[in-house]
């Protein structure tokens, strides 16, 4: 994230809301932008996971970000959107209320996350960046993968090795 | 990955390979020390091993190789026999190369145990068969380079020269209208193989039209084989006197990719043919002979390569594909399955009843079904190379143990999932050393006593059973003792002695990690020592164990495995509206109990009681905590399953059906849920999560075994 403030160059976000506030995220980490779909409940999970959908056979764990961030829940309708992002081959859904736009920002124009005053917990905003009239929170997708992801090597490499 | 590390890569592959194969040919050979195919087989390995560890610079793997070459290369020219303790000499030579190759590879300074002093033993043997009055291997060579050399015309008494003025004569003798007789004078260079050339395609050509055809090959370049440098031509003048329709210029076509100065046709005028020499049928022969040869080169490629005379490799038609691509391809599969199942059943195009639509759909899943089953077979290989394995570490126990064992192997060419057979030779190796160890009488008195042969016998077997694999391993040893398995399970605490247990379940005591101790009864004699190790890496290929035990007539010990690590055979259960698959491998039964079967007991639980045994009920919608209405057992469907800690029996609403389903990952952050395994994608696309048995159990931690 530093490096987005020393260099001058301008970088491309996916932009979308979660309620009144914009946000985004880096395009090169999405994958795919798709239309809410059917998602299958898997018990015995935190609430803000929603479940699993089935993305052209792949199996994709999809992430209620709205409660994700502590924001209260909220009906689905023509503009939800699972995006679909990408880490080292790992794929997750966040569901989002509406995706906005793809928009360019300068890394001038980034400037560091204040440390309150959002509804979300302010460790997964690696920057902020002004477009327009908004303010845009720029997520830092590594750490929303650490928290959802990596939640315990030792448990992960237990049940991966007998794939 | 540079380059030369790439190559580097592959080598050591192929070093490993050569190792492996030549671990268990080496075993064969000393089985039957009189196969000198297999010797032969045996040196091409050590002599593509010794190439390749010098081109990389392992000299002493190279070293040792090459001397151990020379010791292959001996009996293999000489035909002598193999003595006994000889072939015991090769057998650790083999050991040695393994253990080389693993310090050449992590580059330790140290050589390994046993280097110098088999070396030295080598040495010995090569020094003292170099004494005897030995011919050059290609005279005194057997029956294989003698027969060759007949073919081939080549007779080393004999001047070349006059052997093609014999031959041209003799197939004057038999030249009728039509045909002509030419001569060809072939000078290759060292370099011809490189360039995809060899005097015996040309021969092929040639024979494909003629009537007769005779070569001489000019051996007198050709080195003996203990230097003879397999990819190097050596024979640099070939005369072939052929018999044939076919005019010059066609017989000019067939070396139109040689060099002008490689090759001289000239065309033996028939009007010369005034001499009359004999033996007219022995020419035809030869032509027939070179026909039977040709066909047999095409066959197999491996007599030829080690005659200097002829060096045809035919290229094994396999290809080499990382296991990643082909789980890719596996995983696009899938997905055509899935888009095709969509289409199959859309109700939307369902309802259009028209005969060309279904038929194309109806087509779209033959084809899809049969790419399926292709992709699959992909993956499959035959046991056949584990069990080989196997011979060895039978072989060693039976030595380090003093026990005599014949082993039989049976369903060698049983196929099954490549990403299985790696994790699978630990497990065989232990239950195959348990078996020899353990299972068999130590004393071959006690078993003449017992009515069997003094040699143990030891039973590997690999067979389909309804939709799986199993691997056995049986012994004829004097079994296993109930008694004193409940015994030392009760000693243990392992089970508390109430429980109505059945032989299955006595037997898989054993496997229970309290077993595994150093403490071991001596009629129990030690089976159980990391046998939970074996249990759970078999667990692990979604599999499972199963004891038969009769005592005083053996042991069989199953691997039950599943046909792939890919799918499994699933039965789908519904409950509070969600679709859960239950592994149908571990599933007992299904059924609506009674109403007086079942029974509620305080602070324990509901249990329903089968055939005598109680076995709790685990609701699967309290284990989920799904919000649905509580209905009474006797109004579900329990599904009674085998799990580590004994049976529970699964409440569901409703069986839905049984179906093959491909198991995937639900991505690293769900795989911490340890009820469920994965999910599988049905026909509609909807996703199904597949349970782990093991990990459910009755919500209020109710023992098994309360009345």
């Amino acid at each position: 994230m530093e490096s987005n403030t020393v260099q001058s160059r301008r970088e491309r976000y996916l932009t979308f809301f979660l309620g009144e506030e914009q946000y985004g995220i880096a395009i090169d980490r999405i994958k795919e932008i798709i239309a809410m779909m059917k998602v299958t409940y898997v018990p015995k999970t935190p609430p803000f996971m929603r479940g699993v959908i089935n993305l052209r056979g792949s199996i994709i764990p999809v992430v209620d970000t709205r409660l994700r961030f502590g924001m209260e829940p909220k009906e689905e309708d023509m503009h939800t959107t699972i995006i679909i992002v990408e880490v080292e081959k790992v794929n997750i859904g966040f569901i989002v209320d509406r995706v906005e736009e793809v928009a360019s920002i300068d890394s001038a124009h980034l400037s560091e996350p204040p440390k309150f005053g959002s509804h979300i917990d302010t460790d997964f905003i690696c920057a902020m960046a002004q477009i327009d009239e908004n303010v845009v929170m720029i997520l830092d997708v590594l750490k929303l993968f650490e928290a959802d992801e990596l939640v315990s090597l030792e448990q992960i490499q237990q049940t991966s090795e007998g794939e | 990955m540079t380059k030369q590390e790439q190559v580097k890569a592959i080598f050591i592959e192929e070093a490993g390979e050569i190792i492996e194969k030549l671990d268990i040919d080496i075993l064969r050979f000393e089985e039957n020390s009189t196969d000198f195919d297999l010797l032969n087989e045996i040196f091409r390995g050590v002599h593509t091993l010794k190439g390749n560890a010098n081109a990389f610079g392992f000299t002493r793997l190279g070293e040792f190789v090459h001397h151990f070459e020379d010791v292959l290369d001996h009996y293999r020219s000489t035909k002598e026999d193999v003595e006994a303790h000889h072939l015991e000499l090769f057998v650790g030579s083999v050991d040695v190369i393994k253990d080389v190759m693993t310090c050449e590879l992590d580059v330790l300074p140290d050589l390994p145990e046993g280097y110098s002093e088999c070396l030295a033993k080598i040495k010995v043997l090569i020094a003292s068969k170099k004494n005897k009055p030995n011919l050059p291997p290609i005279e005194e060579a057997g029956e294989l380079f003698s027969d060759l050399a007949s073919e081939f015309g080549f007779e080393p008494q004999e001047k070349i020269e006059e052997a093609v003025e014999k031959s041209i004569q003799s197939h004057r003798k038999i030249q009728e209208d039509g045909l002509n007789l030419y001569k060809i004078d072939l000078t290759l260079d060292t370099d011809c193989y490189k360039r995809g050339f060899d005097h015996l395609l040309f021969l092929t050509l040639l024979g494909e039209k003629a009537k007769s055809i005779e070569s001489f090959f000019d051996m007198k370049n050709v080195e003996p084989l203990a230097r003879f440098v397999g990819d190097e031509n050596a024979i640099s003048n070939v005369s072939v006197i052929v018999l044939t329709p076919q005019t010059q210029e066609d017989i000019a076509e067939n070396f139109e990719f040689l060099f002008d100065n490689e090759y001289t046709i000239s065309l033996i005028d028939p009007v010369m043919a005034e001499m009359v020499i004999e033996n007219v049928e022995v020419i035809v022969e030869k032509a027939e002979t070179l026909e039977r040869r040709k066909v047999e080169d095409r066959r197999g490629a491996d007599r030829s390569s080690d005659t200097p005379a002829v060096s045809v490799t035919v290229p094994k038609s396999t290809i080499r594909i990382d296991t990643f691509k082909l789980d890719e391809l596996f995983d696009s599969v899938g997905e055509l399955v899935i888009a095709q199942n969509f289409i199959a059943q859309n109700e939307k195009i369902r309802v259009i009843e028209d005969e060309s639509i279904s038929r194309a759909i109806e087509t779209l899943s033959k084809i899809t079904k049969r790419i399926q089953d292709r992709v699959m077979s992909l993956r499959m290989v035959a046991i056949r190379d584990t069990f080989d394995k196997m011979k060895r570490v039978v072989r060693d126990t039976s030595k380090k143990t003093g026990k005599e064992v014949h082993l039989i192997v049976q369903g060698e060419e049983t196929e099954i999932d490549k990403t299985m057979i790696d994790s699978l030779s630990d497990p065989m190796i232990h239950i195959i050393r348990n078996a020899i160890d353990h299972g068999l009488e130590s004393d071959s008195a006690e078993r003449i006593l017992a009515g069997k042969s003094a040699e143990g016998t030891v039973t590997l077997r690999a067979y389909h059973k309804s939709g799986n694999i199993v691997i056995s391993v049986s012994d004829d040893g004097r079994g296993i003792n109930k008694e004193k398995v409940l015994q030392k399970a009760i000693e243990r605490g392992v089970i508390t002695g109430d429980e109505h247990l059945t032989d299955s379940q006595i037997f898989g005591l054993i496997m229970q990690p309290g077993f595994s101790t150093a403490d071991t009864i001596s009629d129990l004699s030690g089976r159980g020592v990391g046998l939970d190790v074996v249990k759970t890496s078999i667990e692990k290929l979604r599999g499972k164990i199963e004891i038969d035990s009769k005592e005083g007539v053996g042991t069989t010990l199953s691997m039950v495995l599943p046909l792939t690590l890919a799918i499994i055979d699933g039965m789908l259960v519904q409950t509070a509206g969600e679709i859960y698959i239950i592994p149908t491998l571990s599933v007992v039964e299904s059924f609506r109990p009674e109403r007086e079967i079942v029974h509620v007991l305080k602070e324990k639980g509901e249990f329903v009681s089968l055939r005598g045994q109680h076995i709790p009920v685990v609701r699967l919608s309290d284990v989920f905590e799904l919000s649905t209405q509580r209905i009474a057992p006797w109004e579900g469907i329990l599904v009674c399953v085998e799990t580590e800690a004994g049976r529970i029996a699964i409440m569901v609403d409703e069986l839905i059906g049984r179906q093959q389903v491909v198991i995937k990952t639900l991505g690293k952050s769900l795989a911490r849920l340890k009820e469920i395994t994965g999910g599988a994608i049905l026909g509609n696309g909807d996703i199904a999560l597949i349970l782990n048995v093991d990990a459910l159990r009755p919500l209020t931690e109710a023992s098994n075994g309360g009345n």
